[in-house]
């Protein structure tokens, strides 16, 4: 796992969000191990404690569980990680409306720009 | 509850014409990774000798594990000055069985790993070795134990800055033993800001800003580099 | 605990090799130079010149003391000794007993040179005695090993005393030398007149008697000066190994 991190924002929520979309997006399957704290911690290039904190958020939305000694693996429970996805959806939803609005479009030209560029793609 | 690595209570150091420390307040958790920041002269120095118990604080109560800073901390204790203050005529071997017979924890196969690392000879002389060499020394000799606290005083200081990152991440990722305490004192933030859980902010003798690097993130929007600006400026 | 006492030792050994390998080659050079006058100053003035490093070794040793103490800190290594896990006492006492062991052994090389003069005197043509056929051998034995012993008594006490003013003057942050300078003579007029005091206390102490060397008849040493060395080196270690260990700063 590598990114680029914003030291402006803590670096645990930047993990655990990155964590989050690839678990989302099926990168992590259900029931599927993830890299251990050692290995994410030098990929992010930060103090292992910091990842230890990333996981130990996950955990407690119930995506991942951490088995004693054998590491960290996604929940095989997939309405947990569709909830999750569509939760993240909705996030990534509201800050992009949050933003065209901002350009002053209302819900119908929103509605057209999707039309648009879903023709645009077909192409 | 768990006995705090460091206490700093109200702790004063005068000297003749100025204060080094003037009322420093601390507490810092086994395990965490401490960046203790401020510009040169703001007393970081100080501070770590005084953890060390190379230093005597004029007034104030220090507790290093619970204990006054003597023989039984510094056997718990790694202190990396800034300086060179190994002995110019042992070799860099010497001077890690040297180590060795006081801390039985040096492990002789991590340091020869980290020798490799560092590109440092086995057979050198520490009089010979260049200032840059020297830096990559004492982090040999530090690391190779498995010391409870490791107090490291401007590390990055001497070391080329292609190889800073590196070596800092390798401090505190795979080079640093679990539950390890390190404070490590620096001016340049930039590249050590990713690692620090905790961090001191120190201006003329005093913690005028201290916490969670995290929290201070969340609570103000701002990078610790940033942070050191406004802070310390 | 005693494998890190050694260490010590070793090092500190390890550090004044350089001097004391020049020292041991000035004794050596002395003694090939002398070799060289005999025919021009005559046998006995040279032979008698062999024992010269001996005056200069008592101070030799006071000075190395007090040098072996200061180098820490001209050097800028006080700072990772002291952050070692041993005690202020382990320090000074390894230094002393390097020191120690350095002046035995220059003390044994002048001595053995002057011996191997005193062998080939009929090299020479000298004038010489066999050693076992000296008058009163035991006597002379003894008084050697009595003076020899207070010799080496007082270069113990005489480095404690300049090491301890040394680390006094590293205890204040500033006129560090006046310190120690004024510790110096307060120290030694302290340890004289405390001497005075302690041996007039002790003068039941028994006496050791040389009878009939040279002209003297009875030559008494009182065993109270000795005793007194002693102790005042003994309280002077105990403070100075506290002061390295809980005063100074590095």
């Amino acid at each position: 796992m590598q990114f680029e991190i914003d030291e402006r924002q803590p670096i645990y929520r930047q993990i655990m969000d990155a964590l989050i979309r690839q678990i989302a997006r099926g990168h992590w399957p259900p029931g599927g191990k993830l890299p251990s704290i050692r290995e994410v911690a030098e990929g992010v290039r930060v103090n292992p404690n910091t990842v230890a904190r990333a996981f130990q958020e996950l955990e407690r939305t119930g995506l991942v569980e951490t088995r004693r000694g054998e590491g960290t693996f996604v929940t095989i429970d997939t309405k947990v990680i569709k909830d999750c996805r569509e939760e993240t959806a909705r996030e990534v939803w509201a800050e992009f409306l949050v933003k065209i609005r901002e350009l002053g479009f209302t819900n119908e030209d929103v509605q057209r720009l999707a039309a648009e560029l879903k023709e645009e793609g077909k192409r | 509850m768990t006995i705090p690595a460091v206490i700093l209570d109200n702790v004063v150091k005068r000297f003749p014409l100025t204060k080094a420390l003037d009322g420093v307040n601390l507490a810092i958790d086994p395990g965490k990774v401490v960046g203790l920041l401020g510009h040169n002269g703001s007393g970081k120095t100080t501070m770590l000798k005084i953890i060390a118990g190379l230093r005597r604080p004029t007034s104030g109560r220090v507790e290093v594990f619970g204990m006054t800073p003597g023989v039984e901390t510094k056997k718990r204790v790694a202190f990396l000055s800034e300086v060179n203050t190994y002995y110019d005529w042992m070799t860099v071997d010497g001077l890690l069985n040297f180590v060795k017979s006081f801390h039985p924890d040096l492990c002789l196969e991590k340091a020869a790993e980290l020798k490799e690392f560092m590109k440092l000879k086995g057979a050198a002389k520490i009089g010979a070795l260049s200032k840059g060499q020297q830096a990559r020394l004492k982090l040999v000799v530090g690391l190779s134990r498995q010391a409870d606290l490791m107090l490291l005083d401007e590390p990055l200081a001497g070391i080329d800055p292609p190889s800073r990152a590196k070596i800092l991440h390798a401090l505190v990722g795979e080079l640093r033993q679990e539950g390890q305490t390190v404070i490590i004192s620096t001016h340049e933030v930039k590249e050590a800001e990713p690692i620090f859980d905790h961090v001191v902010f120190l201006r003329e003798g005093r913690n005028v800003l201290e916490g969670d690097a995290e929290t201070l993130r969340a609570e103000t929007g701002h990078s610790m580099e940033e942070l050191f600006g406004e802070v310390l400026e | 605990m005693s494998k890190m006492f050694f260490a010590l030792y070793r090092k500190e050994l390890g550090g004044a090799r350089n001097i004391f390998l020049t020292i041991l080659g000035l004794i050596l050079g002395l003694g090939v130079f002398l070799l060289t006058r005999i025919s021009t100053w005559g046998y006995w003035q040279v032979f008698g010149f062999t024992f010269l490093p001996l005056a200069f070794l008592v101070f030799w040793g006071m000075f190395r003391a007090f040098a072996i103490v200061r180098e820490e800190w001209k050097e800028g290594t006080a700072p990772f000794l002291r952050s070692l896990p041993v005690s202020g006492w382990s320090i000074i006492g390894t230094k002393l007993l390097a020191v120690f062991t350095e002046w035995v052994v220059l003390v044994l090389a002048t001595l053995t040179i002057s011996a191997l003069f005193y062998a080939a005197a009929p090299l020479w043509g000298a004038e010489w005695v066999k050693l076992a056929e000296l008058p009163n051998l035991v006597e002379r034995i003894k008084f050697v090993a009595v003076f020899g012993a207070s010799i080496a008594l007082g270069v113990l006490l005489g480095s404690i005393i300049f090491q301890l003013a040394y680390l006094l003057g590293r205890t204040v942050n500033r006129f560090s030398g006046l310190v120690s300078i004024a510790a110096t003579i307060g120290l030694i007029y302290l340890t004289s007149k405390s001497s005075e005091i302690l041996v007039r206390w002790l003068s039941f102490a028994p006496s050791i008697n040389f009878i009939n060397l040279e002209s003297v008849d009875i030559f008494s040493f009182t065993t109270a000066t000795f005793l007194v060395m002693l102790i005042e080196f003994a309280l002077l270690f105990l403070v100075t190994g506290w002061v390295m260990e809980k005063r100074v700063e590095s």
